[in-house]
């Protein structure tokens, strides 16, 4: 079960600078109390399915991923997510710069819930970020993540 | 005697007529006999005059009784034999108040009867003298004519040669060499004849003149002979079934046929068959025209032989005179299909020379068709004719891929070339849109025919022999000279080698597809990678701009330093990662020249430059004594080296051991090398990810993803493979394979 009150996002981001100003955005929103972040595929796939140090970890309301990732894929993550019984009915927003019509295609292919591009512009950023908060955050009802446990 | 009539009609069982006259003509004797004891069942009305008996007192007495006693056992002897017909003719002594008259006997078996026919001798002569003469003459009949044959040049030579020798030994008014043509029609070809009688040379005769029964009863008995037109043939008595006489000498004629040499003014004729296999190509025609000529048994078995040997001699002849010319024209094709071989552009080769096209195929114009074009060179009907005859040509019910037309307007009525003097066709198909038309002008010819060959039967409601013979000059028009034999051959010779030339263009264009669609991809990926990668370093940035302009709007000044740093690294990054991108889209595209490199130089060059950063990042590399050499592009190789140890500074470190080693050893075909590191290592997951452009396994790292890619380009550059050799904390070992270059690659 997740905690009540809590906001989590997982953040999937090999870049440190992007990662940054992200978690800069996400926290200004002030709906999401929690960020945490994995590096690549592999870490984000431990991350969500508890092993090793994330053991007992809650699963997110969202997660955020990056496409281009070291070890694993972005588009790799998504299918593991919907491919496993207790995670497929996470929310995943693909949050990337690639704009390629394959990339939109494949992630929608593999049931994502969103795709945004990251724009170049720090205000659009920060608006975008503000709404996905927003909209994931504070509209949207998401399936209890444990609920199949 | 029953008289025969015309028939009205000729129908499918004009054969049987034709075979089955029972009728002889009056100039022997028939017998036919049961064959266990030779008694006499049936006999031609003309028994008395040789017999001196009525038929009504032959019939029903044996043969015996007729015959001397000798004769008559020589020729049991001989109807004994497994096939007596092969010892024709035989001496038949017949006893004739008291005198022995000797008679030419033919004896053979038919529809379960011993046929015996017997003919007056030219002399009465007796026996031994008689043969032994007869094969003298036949002996110097073939031999003579053979090598005189041998000696002739043409067809018409040795034809007029074989008509001389025939007439010689026949005695006949003309002999002719008579040549059935595809069509059936035949010409005389050449002809020997008393002098003053007008010449039938270079004749020709309608189909129709020797119908195809006829034609068949010339293949099975191959020697024909018409004694005299004017007799009144002799009925077979008594009246019972009628007798197959396909091979009787006596055979009585057709009316129709003896109708239709009467008109022709002759009076006895005779014909020899020439052979091969089956086919009846040709006759040798003697005519007679001052009353009967009789040619004997003996004298006509020659002429049979005579007819085999000059009809192989002269077939041989013709097929060398056609094998020279194919031999020929196909010297010349093969020449020109060489040079279309070699060609990658088929149609831009074939519109340098169409003239020595046209010349293999004797033709006066050429169209190529290639799929949507058209190209037309010489006497051609216009851009649209030539695809509509295509299309009629070829359609859907033509399996041929090559159709020859001596006249196309008779084979397409409707087909007018209205500008161009085109009458004939020779059409090459390759594919449905792809191929050669040869034309040929118009051609007029004049065939002078023996009668105006369309009007020679039909006169009335029945049929009648053609009546008129004289000369009849037709003008042909709408024909090419017509395609040979020779035309088709090359015709197929060349379709053979474009439907190869197709072929391989066909494997050749799927390859040049291949590396075009894996060129297009790796073009796609590399625009891809380009987007992403370069776009990265710019969201950073103005990411960090607008949290500058943010925390100076609202005072906060902590975090200042750190954007200001971000930036910084940001910018620096994103001019590497172009630097690294121009380097890595350069390898193949600008090349040095290709040399022998000795590698022990370039790697200490190497370690010399990068001696300050091996020190400083505290890495020893050491490179093993005499590396193979490699040919290849310096250049290139040094950057393939530079990429794999640049690789192990950034990632190959581990705390324990900063070591970098260098080995090498000869491979088939050039040369292999390894940089091995001492650092964590990879898991075998991302072995061959790594290679790929943009590829980091670690983000904290300061590499741009594109070392590896540029060594793999490198790598292909010089036709190897690379690849890495680790687990996980044991370090890495990447190697390269690489092939010794020609020197004069281009």
């Amino acid at each position: 079960m997740s905690e009540p009150g809590l906001v989590k996002f997982l953040l999937v981001e090999d870049d440190d600078d992007h990662a940054m100003l992200a978690e800069r955005a996400i926290k200004k929103a002030r709906i999401v109390n929690r960020i945490d972040r994995a590096r690549d595929g592999v870490e984000a796939m431990q991350y969500l399915r508890g092993e090793g140090e994330h053991a007992g970890q809650p699963l997110p309301n969202i997660v955020l991923l990056d496409l281009n990732l070291p070890k694993k894929s972005g588009l790799e993550v998504l299918a593991e997510i919907r491919a496993d019984e207790r995670l497929k009915g996470i929310p995943v927003v693909i949050l990337t710069t690639s704009g390629d019509e394959q990339d939109i295609a494949d992630a929608y292919g593999n049931n994502v819930n969103s795709y945004l591009r990251k724009p170049v512009d720090f205000e659009q950023f920060h608006q975008m970020v503000n709404d996905l908060c927003l909209y994931w955050g504070v509209w949207n009802q998401s399936p209890s993540g444990e609920g199949e446990k | 005697m029953s008289s025969r009539s015309i028939p009205t009609h000729l129908s499918s069982c004009e054969e049987e007529e034709i075979a089955r006259p029972d009728f002889v003509q009056p100039h022997g004797l028939l017998l036919v006999m049961s064959p266990d004891d030779l008694t006499i069942r049936r006999v031609s009305s003309n028994a008395e005059q040789f017999l001196d008996k009525a038929p009504e007192e032959v019939i029903g007495r044996r043969l015996s009784e007729f015959l001397e006693k000798e004769n008559f056992e020589a020729l049991t002897k001989l109807l004994n034999t497994d096939a007596p017909m092969y010892s024709n003719p035989l001496t038949i002594a017949v006893s004739r108040e008291g005198l022995v008259e000797y008679y030419d006997g033919l004896a053979h078996q038919r529809d379960g009867f011993i046929i015996l026919e017997i003919e007056t001798r030219e002399d009465g002569s007796v026996p031994d003298a008689a043969s032994g003469r007869s094969i003298e003459h036949h002996f110097r009949l073939t031999s003579a004519t053979l090598g005189a044959i041998r000696q002739a040049s043409t067809l018409t030579e040795a034809a007029f040669i074989t008509c001389q020798e025939m007439r010689q030994f026949t005695g006949y008014d003309r002999v002719m060499f008579y040549l059935f043509a595809e069509d059936g029609h035949g010409e005389v070809i050449a002809e020997d004849k008393r002098a003053d009688l007008e010449s039938f040379a270079g004749l020709h005769y309608p189909a129709s003149d020797i119908p195809d029964v006829a034609k068949r009863l010339y293949v099975r008995n191959p020697v024909r002979l018409v004694h005299d037109v004017e007799a009144e043939p002799a009925q077979i008595v008594p009246h019972g079934e009628s007798l197959d006489m396909t091979f009787c000498a006596l055979r009585a004629v057709s009316p129709f046929h003896i109708q239709y040499l009467k008109n022709m003014g002759v009076a006895s004729t005779m014909s020899v068959s020439l052979i091969e296999g089956d086919n009846l190509w040709g006759l040798l025609a003697c005519h007679h025209y001052d009353g009967p000529h009789l040619v004997p048994c003996s004298s006509r078995v020659s002429c049979v032989h005579f007819g085999m040997v000059v009809s192989a001699q002269i077939r041989a002849m013709m097929e060398g005179i056609a094998a020279r010319e194919l031999a020929e024209r196909k010297a010349k094709v093969s020449g020109e299909i060489e040079v279309l071989s070699v060609s990658l552009k088929l149609d831009e080769t074939i519109k340098e020379r169409p003239e020595s096209l046209l010349s293999i195929c004797e033709a006066d114009g050429l169209a190529f068709l290639s799929n949507e074009s058209l190209y037309l060179h010489g006497e051609t009907p216009s851009d649209e004719e030539v695809r509509e005859l295509w299309s009629e040509a070829f359609d859907s019910r033509n399996e041929e891929n090559i159709v020859i037309y001596d006249s196309i307007s008779e084979s397409f009525p409707h087909f007018h070339p209205g500008g161009s003097d085109v009458a004939g066709a020779l059409m090459i198909r390759c594919s449905t849109e792809w191929g050669f038309i040869f034309f040929r002008r118009e051609h007029r010819s004049e065939v002078r025919w023996g009668g105006n060959p369309k009007g020679n039967v039909t006169q009335g409601s029945g049929l009648s022999p053609r009546n008129s013979f004289d000369e009849w000059v037709e003008s042909v028009k709408g024909h090419s000279r017509p395609w040979s034999r020779v035309d088709s051959e090359i015709a197929r010779e060349l379709h053979g080698a474009l439907m190869a030339f197709v072929m391989q263009q066909t494997v050749q264009l799927e390859r040049l597809n291949e590396e075009l669609t894996a060129k297009n991809r790796e073009v796609q990926q590399f625009a891809y990678s380009v987007s992403h990668d370069l776009k990265s370093p710019l969201v950073t940035i103005n990411g960090w701009v607008g949290a500058l302009e943010e925390d100076l709007a609202s005072g906060d000044e902590a975090d200042i330093d750190q954007a200001l740093s971000r930036i910084k690294n940001a910018v620096s990054r994103m001019g590497r990662l172009i630097e690294d991108l121009l380097a890595f889209s350069k390898i193949g595209r600008v090349r040095g020249t290709i040399e022998s490199i000795d590698v022990d130089d370039l790697l200490n060059g190497l370690k010399a430059e990068l001696q300050l950063r091996l020190e400083s990042e505290g890495f020893s590399l050491t490179i093993d004594p005499d590396l193979p050499p490699i040919r290849g592009y310096p250049m290139e190789i040094r950057r393939a080296f530079e990429n794999l140890i640049s690789n192990a500074l950034k990632y190959g470190s581990s705390e324990e051991d900063s070591r970098i080693h260098i080995s090498g050893r000869k491979s088939a075909g050039g040369a292999r090398y390894s940089v091995r590191d001492f650092g964590e290592g990879i898991h075998p997951d991302y072995q061959k990810r790594i290679f790929e452009l943009f590829q980091r396994l670690d983000q904290s790292q300061s590499g741009t993803g594109v070392g590896l890619a540029t060594v793999t380009k490198i790598v292909q550059l010089h036709r190897g493979h690379c690849g890495v050799e680790s687990a996980p904390g044991e370090g890495a070992e990447f190697w390269i394979e690489l092939k010794n270059l020609p020197l004069n690659l281009k």
